[in-house]
């Protein structure tokens, strides 16, 4: 493909990719995925998903196994790592030790080789970016964690890469380090308008920063979408209880949608019997037949404790334990066989802990999904 | 460690004998060393104490043109053509075997370091009957080539301990920012590893400088290395110009030392990333 | 996952993503291994072909040698074979290659040395009928065990140096058995050679535990020091060292001197020049080899195990044959196993602190090639010993590894 690239033609494609290391097991399998220019794209998964792998393709530092990669339209298999105008910055950030932090935030401008004035004045601005101007003639054993963090980020941006990519830059840095770091990624990436594929498996991480979120497990993206879908529209169990904690009710669907009142792709609105209680309201995404087993997805948060007639999802539970968290509590509660979360606020959870008292707990119905019944809990898919 | 005052006489007893049982250890590793040093500027004919009076008379003799300094030039020569071509090849082979992965890879890995183990008598007449077909014995050549054997190992294990401490991710980052494989090994890699090459050199030199077994099968009276010298010398008659000799050696040895320490602190400091 | 259909294709697809990668290893590799196999591998095999070859008899009277090949070895030949003799002794005294054949016989029969010569000599005396000419030359020649022996010399291998290197002979009717009990000198050498080994592995380990225990337990710069210390004999040359040696050990060395004036002895010992010497020398010299890799694996145990033994219960001694000692057991075996292997290869050492009883086998090995010139015996000398040294080969890939041969 030559001339300019189309409005249409997404930034970076991958298509049909697929990884895998030893002959055996597929790391990445099928990946189709698309990046539009200034999009903040983060992978997000467990350990071992294959968010690296996929980072690690897209540089050029691992061939895929099958499918292409496309960066503005032309495919990137013939295209070394360091023809393919991409900055990275390394988990472990990867600064040239025995380079200054002025070297190494010139270390790309040089290899491109721009005049020496350029030079000096895109490495002070990249440096004063970062906030770290002054610190040229440092070596980046002399820079606190956060510090070499920025120079990393100076360093991947000083060239104006089509892309940057991410691997976990901020695992190292303490919470509150952390924090100010995903601030100023976020304002940066804003200020600049590049392009961004972030990898983390921390997921407020994820949440905070991103335009859009690619949920990964076992080498596929689960879902991808803005953090709101992503968080409050799971379309599986793994995204759900991946994402923000969760609550799963297993039942059997009594009455599917109504045909009539979905429109296509809208969720739709179906009734279960819960297992332990009553029947309940939730959106289901696809069609269900009545009788198939699921669960009906509530975030701790979306619980009500108040007593509210008015509500038609209804359940009730003892108490187990209410645990203290400053800003709120939370409450262990028993419904049935089964134990669920509530997140209340302090002023909703007046009384002092008292084990075994009768609590009742309600929702609104749009905060209840229908999805299929978890595997053992946890982060099964 | 010394303020334990719950320590048990049992205890206690260890940690003394501990310490005579190392200082010991210490005595019998520098005591021959130590001790053969007064003895070259000894002004008698007998390597024994007490000294009868201080001279150079010793060192005069060492510093005549034959057999010690004709040696010395010859270990020089083949010393450092060794240094360079085990340096070179030896490096090459580390960096491919500790960034690639191929068929076959341990078995290499094995068979670089084997002649460090196969005893120097066997390497010694292998080359010998070897060379002999081709006119390499009482060669340099040939005993640059088995000496460049002999020092491979050194060089390898050296390098590639220097490379399992380097981080990969270094030359991927160096990729990413527009560096071409070649670049990069020269902007990033060589610098950092350098010290461990360096160090690997200093080996191969050492290996090579004092080697005598492979000599003995190898070398000519034209290529008579100093150890070559020292071995006859020995087995003949004790001259106490060999005491004088082996203090000026031992001096040359804490000389390297310092340097392949120096090599090691100036690796780690770039490493850390300090200047 | 993937189904069993796929994998194949799966394959074929890694390789061809991986193959660059290992085609460039390859290529960085290839000048030392090329190096390798011309001047060090190549040579071994040839070594190994020396022990076993036989070409002497065969190259100086090739045609005597079908001739001896085809006979039965029941009765001496006719007329036939003593004119093929005379001839082909000839024409190989004129070219000069009798000597070596006639050198070979002798191995198969003393005594043939000199038969072979003499006949070389008067060749051109020789005349029909041959085998009376050769009788009236020497007697002998009418011995059956003379063609034998030139039949055993004519075949293309022979097991017979590497028999000999195990003091073991294969008789005419294909019989091994010992040597006469006064040529039986080489299983002694290598017997002498593993129990030096043995000894000088022990005394190392023995030295050379506490000194790696306290490197290790040493803050950072005295270990540092200590380090330095224990590589500086490690630096020095071997033969600087071994000098040191003969001039603190001798009658009136130092040691000596400190004996007597201490009052242990009241004559100077022999110190030197015997077994103790060698043990001392050999010592000396293998201890950095032993608390190297030992420094190394103890200095990468926490001090937190012997204080959680202590915590546990354990008294200082149970916690260090418990928690501490088990740990260290790499380090130990990869010291030991170095220290044998390097041990058993040792020549100049012994050579020249040694008594004639306290050679090893390099010694032996280096005399034949070096002094005698007999080449095939210390090839299969050589043989021999690199079988006692490959056997340890697997271990110490296993538990030495790159890592620990690391010096300094
Ligand atoms: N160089 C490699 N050789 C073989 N297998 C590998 C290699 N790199 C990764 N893997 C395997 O591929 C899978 C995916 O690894 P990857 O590093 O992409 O995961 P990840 O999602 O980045 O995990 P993490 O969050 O722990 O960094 C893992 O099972 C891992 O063991
Ligand atoms: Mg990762």
């Amino acid at each position: 493909m030559r001339g300019e690239p189309s409005r249409e033609t997404p930034l970076v494609a991958f298509r049909a990719v697929e990884k895998t290391y030893d002959g055996v097991v597929n790391v990445v399998e099928r990946l189709d995925l698309e990046i539009e220019r200034g999009e903040f794209l983060t992978l997000l998964g467990p350990s071992g998903s294959g968010k690296t792998t996929t980072l690690m393709m897209l540089a050029g530092f691992e061939a895929p196994t099958a499918g292409e990669i496309l960066l503005n339209g032309r495919s990137l298999a013939r295209t070394p790592p360091f023809r393919r105008n991409i900055g990275m910055v390394f988990q472990n950030y990867a600064l040239f030790p025995h380079m200054t932090v002025g070297d190494n935030v010139a270390y790309p401008l040089r290899r491109r080789r721009f005049p020496r004035s350029e030079v000096d004045t895109r490495v002070r601005r990249a440096l004063d970016m970062v906030r770290l101007g002054g610190l040229e003639q440092r070596f980046p054993g002399q820079l606190s964690g956060g510090q070499q963090q920025r120079v990393a980020l100076a360093r991947a941006l000083v060239f104006e890469p089509d892309v940057v990519l991410m691997d976990e830059p901020l695992g190292a840095l303490d919470k509150k380090l952390r924090e100010d770091m995903q601030l100023e990624i976020r304002h940066l990436h804003q200020t600049l308008g590049m392009t961004v594929i972030y990898v983390t498996h921390d997921q407020a991480e994820a949440l905070t920063m991103s335009d859009r979120i690619a949920v990964f497990s076992d080498g596929r993206i689960q879902q991808i979408g803005s953090p709101r879908e992503v968080y409050e529209r799971p379309v599986n169990a793994f995204v759900a209880n991946f994402i923000g904690e969760n609550n799963m009710l297993p039942g059997v669907i009594v009455t599917p949608a109504e045909p009539a009142l979905s429109s296509e792709g809208a969720p739709q609105l179906c009734t279960v019997q819960l297992d332990d209680g009553p029947t309940v309201e939730a959106l289901a995404n696809g069609s269900r037949r009545v009788g198939e087993r699921v669960a009906v997805s509530i975030r701790p948060e979306r619980l009500e404790l108040a007593h509210r007639p008015d509500r038609r999802n209804r359940i009730q539970g003892r108490l187990l334990e209410v645990i203290y968290f400053g800003d709120h509590a939370r409450l262990r509660v028993r419904v049935g066989a089964i134990e669920v979360m509530v997140k209340a606020r302090l002023d909703e959870w007046r009384h002092p802990e008292c084990r075994g008292e009768r609590v009742d707990l309600s929702w609104a119905t749009d905060h209840g999904l229908v999805l299929e019944p978890a595997v053992d809990g946890g982060a099964a898919a | 460690m010394s303020a334990r005052p719950f320590a048990s006489p049992v205890e206690r007893l260890g940690r003394g004998a501990l310490r005579v049982l190392v200082g010991a250890g210490f005595l019998f590793l520098l005591a021959p060393i130590v001790a053969v040093i007064p003895l070259s500027f000894n002004g008698g004919d007998f390597l024994s104490y007490p000294l009868r009076g201080v001279s150079l008379q010793w060192y005069a003799r060492v510093f005549e043109p034959f057999p010690w300094m004709t040696g010395l030039a010859n270990s020089l020569t083949v010393a450092s053509a060794t240094t360079v071509l085990a340096t070179v090849v030896g490096t090459l082979a580390a960096y491919g075997l500790a960034t690639s992965d191929f068929r076959g890879r341990g078995l290499v890995m094995g068979l670089m370091i084997s002649p460090m183990l196969v005893p120097l008598v066997i390497t010694g007449l292998a080359i010998y009957l070897a060379f002999a077909r081709y006119g390499l014995v009482h060669t340099f050549v040939g005993l640059i080539l088995a000496h460049t054997i002999l020092a491979l190992p050194f060089v390898v294990v050296t390098v590639t301990a220097t490379l399992q401490g380097f981080d990969r991710n270094m030359m991927r980052a160096a990729s990413s920012l527009g560096a071409s494989p070649l670049t990069a090994f020269r902007t990033v890699t060589m610098p950092l590893i350098a010290p461990g090459i360096l160090s690997g050199a200093v080996f191969a030199f050492v290996t090579s400088f004092d080697e005598v077994v492979v000599a003995l099968f190898l070398a000519g009276p034209g290529q008579f290395t100093l150890p070559r010298h020292m071995f006859t010398a020995l087995r003949d008659k004790l001259d106490p110009s060999i005491v004088a000799l082996a203090t000026l050696l031992i001096l040359v040895s804490i000389l390297l030392l310092i340097v392949v320490e120096l090599l090691r602190w100036r690796s780690e400091r770039l490493r850390r990333g300090r200047p | 996952m993937i189904s069993a259909d796929q994998q194949p294709d799966l394959r074929r697809k890694l390789r061809r993503s991986k193959s660059r990668a290992r085609l460039r290893g390859l290529l960085l590799v290839a000048p030392a291994l090329l190096l390798l196999m011309v001047a060090f591998v190549a040579p071994i095999g040839g070594m190994l072909f020396n022990a076993v070859a036989n070409p002497e008899f065969r190259s100086a009277m090739p045609r005597l040698a079908d001739y001896v090949r085809e006979w039965d070895g029941q009765e001496l030949p006719g007329e036939e074979g003593y004119r093929l003799l005379a001839e082909e002794i000839g024409r190989a005294y004129s070219d000069k290659t009798l000597p070596g054949a006639a050198m070979r016989l002798n191995y198969e029969q003393s005594g043939l040395r000199s038969l072979f010569m003499r006949a070389g000599r008067r060749a051109d005396r020789l005349e029909a009928p041959y085998r009376r000419s050769f009788l009236e030359l020497d007697k002998d020649w009418g011995s059956i065990s003379v063609w034998q022996a030139m039949q055993a010399a004519s075949a293309p291998f022979t097991a017979r140096y590497l028999l000999q290197a195990v003091d073991r002979e294969i008789t005419w009717d294909g019989e091994i058995r010992l040597v006469e009990p006064e040529k039986r000198v080489f299983v002694d050498r290598f017997e002498a050679t593993f129990w030096i080994s043995f000894v000088v592995t022990s005394l190392c380990a023995l030295i050379g535990y506490p000194m790696a225990y306290a490197i290790a337990a040493a803050p950072p710069r005295r270990a540092r020091l200590m380090l330095v210390l224990l590589l500086l004999p490690f630096w020095t040359s071997l033969l600087v060292r071994t000098a040191a040696w003969v001039v603190l050990l001798q009658r009136d060395g130092i040691i000596n001197d400190a004996l007597i004036w201490i009052g242990v002895v009241d004559q100077p010992v022999q110190l030197i020049f015997n077994r103790l010497g060698v043990y001392i020398a050999m010592t000396h010299i293998l201890l950095p080899f032993m608390a190297l890799p030992l420094y190394s694996v103890m200095k990468g145990i926490s001090p937190n195990h012997m204080r959680a033994a202590a915590s546990l219960g354990a008294g200082p001694i149970s916690a260090f044959w418990t928690v501490y000692f088990p740990q260290t057991v790499p380090g130990l075996g990869a010291g030991c196993l170095l220290v044998y292997v390097l041990a058993i290869g040792f020549y100049i050492t012994p050579a020249l602190v040694g008594g004639s009883g306290d050679q090893m086998i390099s010694y032996l090995i280096a005399n034949f090639a070096l002094g005698t010139a007999n080449w095939s015996v210390a090839s299969a000398l050589a043989i021999v010993l690199l079988c006692c040294v490959a056997i340890f080969y697997p271990f110490f890939r296993r538990y030495v590894g790159i890592d620990r041969l690391r010096l300094g």
